[in-house]
């Protein structure tokens, strides 16, 4: 089969563009970093079938960051048939760079000039023609959003598999080629080595000192020789670039013409307000703000709607099946407990909504670059910030989005502090119990709001303590690429809703269902000596809790909200499952039966909150860990987390106790 | 675009500035006639008003930059006032499936956002994206 990779910059459409040939529907954010694993797929075209790579977006092809490692090492290695670079026309010079170490590579290139709708407004003309004749390749304008061009796309990608590509060679300089053809004249005796890799290019890596490519020498006999001759003492990395980006220039030069003059547009003077020095970061906030106003506000009345549904359902149950046990089974255990969780459906899916808006509209990159100002001065790595936005999603993209960080102890480091991110799991427990202790007015909505700030301001804390034992030195400094702002599209932001929402959903029906089941059959027997769930204080659950319960006695949480911990260790969401199942099927929902059991206090209830957000990475979270880094530092941060899950909240007890509540 | 244009975008926006300003104190301390007490609400408010004021200096010297902090507080008054305007009609259907009281108050978000909108207008018609 024909294999076509999708490469380019961050942020180009190659996610867009990806989705146009499969049919698919993968991730799109308006958003740098968002592909970090390569994605595959499948397109029939022209009767053909293909098997289209969406590869990470990358600036160069050094092996400096694990994304731009995973799309080199699939284009060295894995040889697709067809490379379809996908450039911005709207900013050539910085695209053009990994075109060329494209062609460096001898990779079967054909260029997507996207983002044409854009450049064609913008006043920017581009002289296609002429850049292909410098390229030598084929270049097609694309605008992957409504798939002008792409059909002629397909149709070149197709050409090029038959066609001769014309090499075109950019020099360097008589003194730079000189020592490249050195060094490809020793490389071109090992028969193995000139086969495996285009030869110019393995010479140039070898000059530039690439780690990656000096390992692959290993194998090969003329390995002391080929280094010898590549001893060099320039920095040949930064000389070669300088080079390239001189030979962009006059490529540029030729081919794009700006019409208009500059002027300030709508773009610029945002950024200036967005990014600015003081306004930037409480403008940030109170756009979080409104985030967690839709989320909780605007949903409550669906909300209300589902737990009305499973209550009445429950009593239906409860009145229609004779069988005592069943009857239990299916009210108090199956509906109580999934449907408390799934009253929840409605905030997780708003918030998704909400920050899918903020994303695609362009904000979110600004609010990244505004927090990591902030950040880098205390001693964070800047591009930190986009993982922690991400895991209030959920804590495993968020992790696996510290891919595109470089440097290593900012990338564990990043890591490590991403479970204090407040995830959507953590939301339902959140809602379930500021609404307990606060009622509905605006102390709920505050106390919720507070939990987000405290994640974020632990999770920066942690970073601070994590740099100075672990990880001394300072974090590497970096560029992040704003994205044009954008008028959020309605279809984009619900896809997005659904994409990321619907695990929420999956884990309800498997994960949280089979924990209700147990929690039901653990509260309800003995069925005797619990005289069928009536007397919960005499069956095993009861007895379990009451045991693990003098851990969390001094916090005044009673063995049920004890036991629902435990039970969270799995997943978040559980708390509020096991206390569904805990309290049965009630005419006026989870929420009301809650209340009547008088379990918390404002104080206690609070402190429960901030323990649930701290104490504990979710087993799915601690696995991504484990593949993510090291074991050890999986360890520390399961350990710290549980640390500090007790001291915040004994602080937050001991500090309300001073000031009179209780 | 004309001078006298910036300069009467400036003293609206002043205007407005000054009553989100006012508005936003009464929020954060609440019981002041019947505005209630929200102080996330209220720090809301005084971020927007900080947006309209640091631009209307610059706005009534003439100055293009000083509509940037008009155009920004623009945004975010619609932000909030849409978002109020879905809350009070997520709202009212809570009361329709018998779960709360619905009182049809219209928060100050809600009708400054009305306010605001010929200022959106008269930038919108100015600033080519
Ligand atoms: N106007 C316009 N927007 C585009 C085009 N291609 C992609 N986009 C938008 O650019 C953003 C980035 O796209 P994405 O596919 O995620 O980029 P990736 O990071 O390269 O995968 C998204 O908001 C897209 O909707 C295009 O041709 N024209
Ligand atoms: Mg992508």
């Amino acid at each position: 089969m024909t294999t076509v990779a999708l490469i380019g910059n961050p942020n180009v459409g190659k996610t867009e563009l990806f989705n146009r040939f499969t049919g698919l529907k993968q991730h799109v954010g308006n958003w740098p970093g968002v592909t970090v694993e390569k994605k595959v797929g499948k397109c029939v075209c022209k009767g053909k079938e293909f098997e289209i790579i969406d590869l990470p977006g990358t600036y160069s092809l050094t092996a400096n960051a694990i994304d731009e490692l995973i799309a080199r090492n699939f284009i060295v290695e894995g040889k697709p048939d067809v490379v379809v670079d996908i450039i911005d026309a709207t900013n050539l010079e910085r695209n053009l760079y990994l075109t060329l170490l494209l062609l460096e590579l001898e990779a079967n290139v054909v260029i997507a000039l996207n983002m044409w709708d854009i450049a064609r407004n913008g006043g920017i003309e581009i002289d296609v023609k002429k850049l292909e004749e410098l390229l030598g390749t084929s270049v097609i304008p694309t605008v992957a959003t409504t798939g002008e061009g792409i059909e002629k796309l397909k149709d070149e990608i197709i050409n090029s598999i038959k066609k001769e590509r014309r090499k075109i060679k950019f020099g360097y300089g008589k003194e730079i080629e000189n020592k490249i053809k050195k060094v490809k004249e020793i490389i071109k005796k090992d028969d193995e080595l000139a086969k495996k890799y285009p030869v110019r290019w393995l010479a140039i890596k070898i000059l530039e000192g690439d780690e990656e490519i000096l390992k692959k020498l290993d194998g090969s006999k003329y390995k002391n020789e080929i280094i010898e001759a590549a001893k060099n003492d320039e920095d040949f990395e930064s000389v070669l670039a300088e080079k390239r980006y001189d030979i962009i220039s006059r490529i540029v030069e030729e081919v794009v013409t700006k019409k208009g003059k500059e002027e300030w547009t709508f773009s610029d003077m945002l950024d200036h307000v967005f990014l600015h020095r003081v306004l930037g970061i409480p403008i940030f906030l109170a756009l979080l703000y409104a985030v967690f106003q839709f989320t909780f506000s605007f949903s409550a009345p669906f909300s209300d709607m589902i737990d009305l549904f499973f209550g009445w359902l429950g009593e239906i149950a409860k009145q229609n099946i004779s069988n005592s046990m069943l009857a239990s089974f299916v009210s108090d255990g199956v509906l109580a407990g999934v449907g408390s969780v799934l009253v929840f459906v409605p905030p997780i899916f708003a918030m998704f909504f909400a920050l899918a808006l903020l994303e695609n509209s362009g904000y979110l990159a600004r609010a990244a670059f505004v927090m990591d100002r902030l950040m880098y001065k205390l001693g964070l790595h800047g591009k930190s910030f986009i993982p922690m936005m991400i895991g209030f999603g959920c804590n495993i993209p968020g992790i696996m989005a510290a891919r595109s960080i470089e440097n290593e102890k900012d990338r564990i480091i990043t890591i490590m502090i991403n479970p204090l991110m407040s995830c959507s799991a953590r939301l339902p427990v959140y809602a379930l119990i500021a609404g307990v202790i606060f009622g509905s007015g605006y102390m709920a909505g505050a106390a919720i709001f507070s939990m987000y700030l405290l994640g974020i301001a632990l999770a920066i804390m942690m970073a601070l303590i994590f740099r100075k034992l672990l990880f001394k030195g300072k974090p590497s400094p970096f560029v992040l690429e704003l994205p044009r702002y954008m008028f959020p599209k309605m279809k984009t932001a619900m896809l997005h809703m659904w994409e990321r929402g619907k695990w929420f959903l999956i884990k309800a029906g498997t994960f949280i269902f089979a924990v209700v089941i147990i929690i039901w059959f653990l509260s309800n027997f003995p069925w005797n000596a619990t005289n069928g769930g009536t007397s919960i204080e005499n069956s095993y659950i009861a007895y379990f809790g009451h045991a693990i319960e003098p851990v969390f006695k001094p916090f005044g949480w009673n063995w049920q909200a004890s036991i629902a911990l435990f039970f969270g260790f799995l997943a978040k969401e559980a708390v509020v499952g096991t206390f569904g199942a805990l309290l049965g099927s009630t005419q006026g929902g989870i929420m009301e039966a809650l209340k009547n059991a008088h379990w918390f206090t404002p104080l206690t209830g609070f402190a429960y909150m901030a323990f649930v957000l701290i104490y504990f990475p979710c087993v799915a979270t601690i696995g991504v860990m484990l593949r993510e880094m090291k074991a050890r530092y999986t360890l520390i941060t399961v350990t710290y987390t549980i640390t500090l899950a007790f001291i915040v909240a004994s602080i937050i007890e001991l500090i309300g106790h001073l000031l009179g509540f209780s | 675009m004309r001078e006298e244009k910036v300069k009467a975008m400036g003293i609206y926006a002043a205007i407005i500035g000054l009553i989100y300003l006012f508005i936003s104190i009464m929020e954060i301390f609440g019981g002041i006639y019947n505005v209630p007490k929200d102080i996330f609400g209220g720090l809301v408010l005084l971020v927007i008003a900080a947006t309209y004021l640091t631009g209307v200096k610059r706005a009534l010297n003439g100055e293009c930059k000083g509509l940037s902090f008009l155009i920004a507080g623009v945004f975010l008054s619609s932000v909030f006032g849409i978002l109020y305007i879905l809350i009070l009609f997520a709202n009212w259907l809570e009361y329709l499936i018998g779960n709360a009281s619905f009182s049809f108050y219209l928060r100050p978000e809600i009708w400054l956002f009305f306010a605001i909108l010929p200022l959106a207008y008269l930038i919108k018609k100015e600033i080519r994206w």
